[in-house]
């Protein structure tokens, strides 16, 4: 399938750390990929500058055939690469509805509107994707208030408001319990089943990797050190050598 | 709705209350023209979530707006006040253009240059401001409506000038932070990286935010002029900056009429206290530190949990 997203010797260092150097990738239209690798692999990086928050040093992203590599976070957004972070970034004194309600508002182009408009089909956007998400309990509640597995869930609620095509998701499962993993995992899935959704994802949780990538890139020390299917990469030696062994082992 | 009940009936007997209570009805003229100015301050602090050391600019740049009008151009209290919007409003704009790239401390630092700015051209250009002491020369005109003239000479017919003046003017805040716009504001507040990955572009409505809280803080201004009929180099100073933060933080910024009690609180306090001492600014401040640490929410989040409006 042809890639909805291609990174070209993507480098980019601070100060003399190479944290990304010369990566390439491609992430196939419609698939689920993962990238994993040690703390400090460069992971984080490269989702930053695959989503623009910096600035590669060298190389080139290509986002549906069209060059990224220098437009700004908000074109990126609109052509339907959405993103979330390691640490969820949402509204933390709003509450859920609210902080979907803001996403869905610049979504529909609606965000300069300076006066009272309370528009039905928002609101039920937005209910539907509390739904989706599991989180109708919680709608009325301060974000700052929920806990970080539900917060976690927010923030990907955001990321959807923008109706992308591609969703970063760097460790969208990390500090949740065992309930909060497997009812992330059915509702990214049924993401990616209903509507289509490519998924790249940063995980360190192995069962999560092997239980929804259907392709995975290892990282490590900014460069890449493997890629294949997740069959492929449990038997790869390089990979077991520098990360896998240990992690395996425990998870 | 039921706050706005409540403000009428507070604000409708207000002059006359405060001279029962053996005041002066100056005085509630004082407490709306000073909550309007924080409440225009509080949209950028309270909502965008970026503090201002240089609001003074703007209720100068509103008085001395006014009172050059009046002056120079016509005898007329409305277009004085038109002009002293404008003028802000304007100089908002354009200083919003060069600031709101600008965060936190470094934000916080240049607005203290730019209204400083404003201060020394007040009291140099002594041609057209009269410098030291102050632009004077002008007062308050009666008001022409269609049918009737209106006297303001007296402090109650003026503050019954003013009250609809910061009626329409905060109304019309009230509809802005409900509007899509102003939960944009709060998005800014609660997360500028988050805004920025739904789109919003943080300049942008920082921009709008620091122009319309400017452009309000102006006609503040301009009603300041007009109820003492003098305008003075100290309405730039940054200090004045600092009592519209203090008026804002001790009412409460996030709550939508905070900072009309904030005000409140300032105005009365140094009315009372002036009279006692000439050290009332010491009591105020000793307020502002206990609000500061125990207090954070101000006086409206201490009726209020919630955060935001």
């Amino acid at each position: 399938m042809r890639p909805i997203l291609r990174a070209e010797g993507l480098s980019k260092a601070f100060g003399r750390l190479l944290a990304v150097s010369g990566v390439n990738l491609e992430v196939a239209a419609g698939s689920i990929h993962a990238i994993i690798g040690p703390n400090g692999a460069g992971k984080s990086t490269l989702f930053d500058l695959l989503s623009g928050a910096k600035r590669p040093d060298k190389g080139r992203v290509y986002f549906l055939d069209k060059e990224i590599t220098h437009i700004a976070v908000e074109e990126r957004i609109r052509l339907g690469l959405s993103r979330t972070f390691q640490v969820p970034q949402v509204f933390t004194n709003l509450t859920a509805r609210e902080n979907l309600i803001i996403a869905l508002e610049a979504a529909h182009s609606l965000s300069s509107y300076p006066w009272p408009r309370k528009t039905r089909f928002l609101e039920e956007e937005a209910s539907a994707l509390l739904e989706r998400l599991g989180l109708e309990e919680q709608a009325s509640r301060l974000v700052g208030e929920l806990a970080h597995g539900d917060q976690r869930l927010v923030e990907i609620g955001l990321a959807l408001c923008l109706r992308p095509k591609l969703l970063l998701l760097d460790e969208p499962t990390a500090g949740m319990s065992d309930a909060e993993t497997w009812r992330t995992v059915q509702t990214l899935k049924s993401l990616h089943r209903e509507e289509g959704l490519t998924l790249l994802f940063i995980e360190h949780d192995m069962a999560v990797v092997f239980g929804i990538a259907d392709r995975v890139t290892v990282l490590h020390l900014g460069e890449v050190l493997a890629e294949g299917t997740p069959d492929e990469i449990a038997k790869d030696e390089k990979v077991q050598a520098a990360y896998l062994g240990e992690e395996v082992m425990a998870g | 709705m039921r706050t706005w009940i409540l403000l009428l009936a507070v604000l409708l007997p207000l002059p006359w209350v405060l001279k029962a209570l053996g005041s002066y009805a100056a005085i509630a003229s004082y407490i709306l023209i000073w909550g309007l100015a924080a409440m225009g301050l509080n949209l950028l602090m309270g909502y965008a979530g970026q503090v201002s050391f240089g609001h003074a600019a703007f209720l100068g740049l509103g008085a001395y707006g006014a009172g050059l009008t009046l002056k120079h151009i016509l005898p007329s209290t409305l277009l004085a006040v038109t002009c002293g919007f404008l003028l802000a409003g304007i100089a908002a704009a354009l200083l919003g253009l060069l600031i709101t790239r600008l965060r936190g401390i470094y934000f916080a630092t240049f607005t203290i240059a730019f209204s400083q700015f404003f201060y020394f051209i007040a009291f140099q250009w002594s041609d057209l401001t009269g410098g030291d002491d102050g632009l004077r020369g002008f007062a308050r005109q009666p008001l022409h409506l269609p049918g009737f003239t209106l006297d303001l000479s007296s402090s109650e017919a003026y503050y019954y000038f003013v009250l609809p003046i910061f009626l329409v003017s905060s109304f019309l805040l009230w509809q802005l932070v409900q509007s899509p716009l102003g939960r944009s504001f709060l998005a800014l507040r609660e997360n500028m990286l988050r805004a920025r990955f739904l789109s919003l572009k943080p300049e942008r409505y920082l921009w709008i935010a620091f122009t319309i809280s400017g452009a309000v803080v102006g006609i503040a201004g301009a009603l300041l002029a007009l109820q003492i009929n003098f305008a003075q180099p100290s309405f730039f100073h940054w200090t004045t900056s600092g009592t519209l933060v203090m008026m804002a933080f001790l009412g409460g910024r996030w709550h939508f009429f905070g900072p009309l009690i904030g005000a409140a609180l300032y105005v009365l306090l140094e009315e009372l206290l002036s009279s006692y001492t000439q050290e009332w600014m010491l009591f105020i401040g000793i307020l502002f530190i206990l609000a500061v640490l125990f207090f954070p929410g101000g006086v409206a989040g201490l009726a209020t949990k919630r955060r935001s409006t």
